[in-house]
């Protein structure tokens, strides 16, 4: 006679599914029994249940960190809709008296996600040491590595973090990790850990390549293709013009769809007004840069394009990862033309410091010290002064923080160890360059295949896969004639404006 | 055609007094005196902070423009003048609802508020209504949320979306329905959101710059009804709130003026405040063009603004410099700058 619950059946009770995913259940166990695992599962198959279960049966709290604020708003919102209530998100947007106050009453939620910044707050670490932290979790860990497609220096730093708050077991997860990046995952966060990796291939996306002589040609493809087909689906794009350009084109020869763009350039409002909308099925096609992506969680997203591929292999996977997270057939369609080879090398260039941005951010620096100047506080107004990218002032920064030479208030470092350290981020830049080129090459090698691409996408990751027998590749050859995917209605539309108001505030009125 | 419009609008009130940047730092409402200053001298009132998102960049694009399409004609020195095709559009424009809408100077400060302020409370009331508790906000401003939180902790009857209702209904009937319709379609609710400012463009066939005129204009005119008749929009009206008192005089020129009416002096005002005499000076053209009663009389004689104002027409300019060199070299630009803050009193019905 005992009241223990089996695992399925907490799954039933709390989620709603009466079955575990491949893996889900083995890594769950081990976290309740206390150890340390890395899971690697693949893209949208449920890493979040993960810790989301645990969080629930756990005495205490679990926290997660997470990359991004809007991933975080979304679970949260999520897992309050399934009547998880003691959750929350905590971001540097919440004001003063609401954060302060939130801080005091941490114990009061079973589940905390918070940015890696945002936990190298003393405060927020104070406050995090009163509570009984049962679960530490570390959401897109690849962030951690160099070596991954996100990294994120302070993710480095959660090490520290993790033993400030009294080491609490952790579980870090991710979906694109190669066996280098799961290393250095661990290596980082120097802990004994129970690996559970599992393939993470997605049989049910199919992976097409199809190379054209211009953009026209795209352009006439994706047209095609989605004539026939009104299913959501995403196109991928490097630049945010071409997303634009493209969205506006496609509104043209498709206007029977529903069709927008995104970018990280838009206003805040619009950008959460594009995405929602494509939740709702308000739109169809989203035109978008890989700012578009992560914790994307539609689960009927049926084509995903790229119109330009992405610098590595690994920001491919994710981008198709959004497709089929309801398990059905999905197709990935890459178009390549010889000219966008160019592409991600100009992007990899943007993103590391050349050798004269690294000799005026030293000769600038020098001279605040000298002249005994304060840097101005705004990171924007830090990157205009030295003229750089976001990406780039946050390499250097990190090296130089790394080095002793702090910016802020002013700065004060050793005069004599200077050039040193510009010379060791030098090498820093070249051996990340290197990289980055390596990592392109094989991107691109990838393209050129001949045999069979779901082989050759998956071997830097692991030693088989999940064959396929209809709809693997374009090598082994695909029939999109054959495919046949659920068609979504249209929501009816108000016609004027006074129905469409009623709809939204009063009672009876929406469908 | 708006931004155009406006921009043929300015750059014809203000003729070449002004270098091309003048406009465009009115048009994005750029805190400074000489930026008010010059929407009060030019009476361009209506266009102050209108489009307060405009880049330079994107400013510069669309005079070279209005260049090529022949509505301008460029001149040395970055100097633009309205061509007779200029006139036309500018005519066009000003037959336009947008055109009498527009309100910068009282309103611009207000307008964002306001509509972000709806925006939340329409997407909060709607998911309200089917007891949806949470929801992505399409604001995620801190200090909208806790306006719009205080608001429903003083508003959960579950009427209120009904007189949301109700009391939109009617402010927006007062529009023509090309102007409810842009307005209603960018608004978010129960498992809906409303169009971004691209989809609107798109679907109305307006350019982006068009498009944020377009519902900036909208927007003042739903803040001037509303104002107009606060008993009849007891929802609405509160949208308003804390922005009534706003006044175009910033807060260190306040202090100043509290100071002054004190009866210090200058001077002592510049010491006791520590600050330079200039900066002074700033604060009391900003005081002038505040406040219609106060004094210029004792810092500019009724003789020399006559010298100044002569030294204006004489030359037909609102220049600093020419009008300086055209004086007395015991006139001031602190002199001069006040006579222009009053010039609308001191020569009535003579800008254009
Ligand atoms: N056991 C299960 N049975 C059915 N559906 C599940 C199960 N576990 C997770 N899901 C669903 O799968 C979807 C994807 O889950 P989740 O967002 O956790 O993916 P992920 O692995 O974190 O993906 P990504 O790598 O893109 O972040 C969700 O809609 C979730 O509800
Ligand atoms: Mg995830
Ligand atoms: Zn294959």
């Amino acid at each position: 006679m005992t009241n223990k619950l089996s695992l399925e059946e907490e799954l039933e009770t709390y989620f709603g599914y009466s079955t575990f995913r491949l893996g889900q259940k083995e890594i769950i166990s081990d976290v309740l029994n206390g150890n340390d695992v890395l899971g690697i599962l693949p893209t949208g198959t449920g890493k979040s249940i993960c810790y989301q279960l645990p969080a629930r049966m756990l005495e205490g709290t679990t926290i997660v960190v997470s990359p991004l604020i809007s991933l975080m708003m979304d679970q949260v919102k999520e897992l309050k809709a399934m009547n998880f209530k003691e959750v929350i998100a905590l971001n540097s947007f919440l004001d003063y008296d609401k954060r302060k106050r939130i801080f005091k009453n941490l114990n009061q939620y079973k589940l905390i996600y918070v940015s890696p910044e945002m936990l190298q707050q003393k405060e927020l670490q104070f406050y995090l040491k009163n509570i009984s932290i049962s679960l530490f979790v570390i959401d897109e860990a690849h962030c951690i590595s160099q070596w991954g497609h996100e990294f994120r220096p302070d993710y480095q730093k959660l090490k520290s973090v993790i033993n400030e708050l009294g080491d609490p077991p952790v579980l870090a997860l991710s979906a694109t990790a190669t066996k280098e990046v799961q290393d250095d995952i661990i290596h980082s966060l120097d802990r004994s850990i129970i690996r559970h990796i599992y393939p993470m291939d997605r049989s049910n996306i199919s992976l097409s390549i199809q190379e054209v002589i211009n953009n026209d040609e795209k352009l006439d493809i994706i047209t095609s293709i989605l004539s026939v087909h009104k299913v959501p689906s995403l196109i991928y794009f490097s630049s945010k013009n071409a997303a634009e350009n493209v969205s506006h084109l496609l509104s043209e020869r498709l206007p029977e769809h529903r069709i927008a763009f995104y970018h990280g350039g838009m206003e805040q409002m619009d950008r959460v007004a594009i995405q929602q909308q494509f939740m709702n099925n308000q739109i169809d096609i989203i035109c978008c840069t890989s700012a578009f992506g992560m914790g994307i969680n539609k689960n009927n997203i049926r084509f995903v394009f790229h119109y330009h591929f992405p610098g590595q292999i690994e920001s491919y996977i994710q981008e198709i990862g959004r497709a089929g997270r309801d398990g059905n057939q999905s197709i990935s369609i890459l178009l390549y033309s010889r000219q966008d080879s160019f592409l991600p090398q100009k992007m990899i260039d943007s993103e590391l410091p050349s050798d004269d941005d690294l000799i005026r951010v030293k000769q600038l620096i020098i001279r605040y010290q000298n002249e005994n100047k304060i840097f101005p506080v705004e990171l924007t107004e830090i990157q205009a002064m030295f003229g750089l990218s976001e990406v780039q002032w946050r390499f250097i920064s990190s090296q130089l923080e790394k080095h002793g030479i702090k910016v802020e208030n002013g700065i004060k470092y050793d005069e004599s160890k200077v050039d040193e350290t510009f010379q060791q981020i030098k090498y820093l830049r070249d051996e990340r360059l290197y990289l980055k080129q390596s990592k392109l090459k094989d991107m691109m090698n990838w393209i050129q295949l001949k045999t069979c691409l779901r082989s050759g996408l998956y071997t830097n990751f692991q030693s088989g896969y999940t064959s396929v027998e209809e709809f693997c590749c374009s090598n082994c050859g695909i029939d999109l004639r054959e495919f046949k995917p659920k068609q979504t209605t249209p929501l009816i539309q108000p016609s004027t404006w006074e129905k469409k108001l009623r709809r939204l505030l009063v009672v009876g009125d929406f469908e | 055609m708006y931004v155009e419009g406006i921009i043929l609008d300015c750059l014809y009130k203000i003729k070449i007094n002004r270098s091309i940047y003048g406009i465009y730092h009115l048009l994005t409402g750029k805190k400074s005196i000489q930026s008010v200053h010059d929407a009060r001298i030019f009476q361009l009132e209506k266009y102050y902070g209108v489009y307060l998102t405009l880049t330079r960049e994107h400013f510069m694009h669309i005079i070279d423009d209005m260049v090529k399409d022949g509505a301008l004609t460029e001149g040395d020195d970055e100097l633009y003048f309205v061509t007779d095709a200029g006139k036309n559009r500018l005519a066009v424009f000003q037959s336009t609802t947008i055109y009498k809408y527009l309100n910068g100077l009282s309103f611009s400060a207000m307008e964002r508020h306001f509509r972000d302020r709806l925006y939340l409370l329409v997407q909060t009331y709607s998911n309200i209504l089917v007891n949806n508790y949470s929801f992505i906000p399409v604001i995620d401003s801190q200090e909208i949320t806790k306006w719009v939180k205080d608001f429903y902790r003083r508003h959960y009857q579950s009427n209120t979306p009904d007189r949301l209702y109700l009391e939109l209904h009617q402010l927006l009937s007062s529009l023509p329905k090309k102007e409810a319709d842009i307005f209603v379609d960018r608004l978010s609710g129960y498992q809906y959101y409303g169009l971004s400012m691209d989809q609107l463009a798109l679907k109305y066939k307006l350019s982006k710059d068009d498009i944020t005129i377009y519902l900036t204009g909208i927007t003042h005119e739903l803040i001037k009804l509303v104002g107009q008749q606060k008993e009849i929009y007891p929802i609405l009206s509160q949208l308003m709130k804390g922005f009534e008192q706003q006044k175009f005089i910033t807060n260190t020129a306040n202090q100043t003026y509290q100071l002054l009416q004190r009866q210090f002096s200058l001077e002592m005002i510049g010491q006791i405040r520590n600050l330079k005499l200039n900066t002074i000076y700033d604060h009391i053209v900003e005081i002038a063009l505040y406040d219609s009663n106060f004094q210029i009389d004792y810092y500019v004689t009724k003789q020399e603004q006559e010298e100044i104002i002569d030294a204006i027409q004489k030359n037909n300019t609102f220049k600093l410099k020419t009008i300086k060199e055209s004086c007395d070299s015991s006139i001031s630009y602190f002199q001069i700058r006040l006579v222009l803050a009053r010039l609308k009193e001191l020569m009535p019905g003579e800008i254009s």
